[in-house]
């Protein structure tokens, strides 16, 4: 009776606090920002204020469905992510073909730039965190994220290099540097995030760690480290 | 205003070094310190003085470029801490000083914006 006093449940302290917290942040924010903007000025860009409460909205089920999750239905969460990778994807992609419809931003504009691009990170983070909720993948969702954001990686470069090609040589428009900068940016921090677990997860040494950090900066690098870390046996079973 | 820019920089300052103690103490993959949670109340107590400055300003006569926007941050800016410090509270796991790196760098993020709206 002294010793435990009825033990709390195995799944309360884990990476689902961290994300609960940013959900929290971002729900607050989105929300705060768009009932602002919707009161004072609704005129002057109404599709980006009424996406950005959408967002708000889309934060707050995010955070209830994580909630629901770290205590074992992760059901709701799995959508609800889904729901939120596509949005931001899609009002993204959205804002950067159609200008004319942003006069000013939304929450998912360019991804999130306004927010650091954490709003195109977070439903991949929890999205990751959610194949670990569940036993039958747990153990390999590392370095299947892993190879797939460093194969991402690249062909964001080959996009941005097609399209500083398009702008500087060819002089024929900016469009594609437009759309694959931040779509660049995005998956280049999903990349350092992803390393950063993997070389956590796979026990990489020091030097090891850092050159899967520093594939990043150079086009195709991350393939390269890739296709060394599998030959060397760090991406495999075992150490 | 360049006392009230001058306390909101402090606070910044101090806000990511707090973030970055977490980041480090999680690093590290110990017990949450007890120490990491007086350097969030300090956090707390600059934050509080700067919304205390803020609104004595704005009672003085100061009107900020986006006066909504500029009380919003001011009244988020001191809910946050205690609201991640509060849900931790029984919690001394590893993961529960992300929540505090967390808030620190939203507290740091909303600083930089009181200024920009000042």
């Amino acid at each position: 009776m002294t010793l435990t006093q009825q033990s709390p449940p195995a799944t309360r302290s884990g990476p689902h606090q961290v994300l609960l917290v940013v959900y929290a942040v971002f729900t607050l924010s989105a929300g705060a920002r768009a009932l602002v903007q919707l009161a004072t000025k609704a005129g002057d860009a109404p599709v980006a204020y009424a996406l950005s409460l959408l967002a708000a909205v889309t934060y707050a089920l995010g955070w209830v469905g994580i909630r629901r999750a770290s205590l074992g239905r992760t059901r709701f969460a799995s959508w609800m992510l889904w729901v939120e990778l596509c949005g931001v994807l899609a009002v993204g992609t959205l804002s950067l073909l159609e200008r004319g419809w942003f006069p000013d931003a939304s929450v998912w504009s360019d991804y999130g730039i306004d927010y650091g691009l954490v709003p195109a990170v977070l439903p991949v983070a929890g999205l990751l965190w959610l194949r670990t909720r569940d036993p039958a993948r747990a153990g390999s969702g590392t370095v299947v994220a892993f190879r797939t954001v460093a194969f991402a990686e690249a062909a964001s470069w080959l996009g941005l290099l097609t399209g500083m090609f398009f702008k500087y040589v060819v002089d024929a428009g900016a469009g594609g540097v437009h759309v694959f900068g931040p779509l660049h940016g995005v998956v280049f921090l999903s990349y350092v995030v992803i390393a950063a677990l993997t070389w956590h997860a796979r026990r990489w040494s020091w030097p090891v760690g850092l050159a899967a950090l520093a594939a990043s900066v150079p086009p195709f690098g991350t393939l390269a480290f890739e296709e060394w870390a599998r030959r060397t046996g760090r991406l495999g079973p075992g150490t | 205003m360049a006392a009230l820019d001058q306390i909101s920089w402090i606070v910044v300052g101090y806000a990511v070094l707090v973030a970055l103690v977490a980041g480090w103490s999680a690093y590290r993959w110990r017990e949450r310190p007890p120490w990491l949670d007086s350097m969030g109340w300090m956090l707390e107590a600059l934050l509080a003085f700067r919304a205390v400055a803020g609104f004595g300003a704005m009672l003085a006569g100061h009107r900020p470029d986006e006066v909504s926007t500029h009380v919003g941050y001011l009244l988020a800016s001191v809910c946050i801490v205690p609201l991640a410090l509060q849900s931790v509270q029984d919690d001394r796991g590893a993961w529960s000083i992300g929540v505090l790196a967390v808030a620190a760098v939203t507290v740091a993020v909303i600083s930089v914006r009181i200024v920009m709206t000042l």
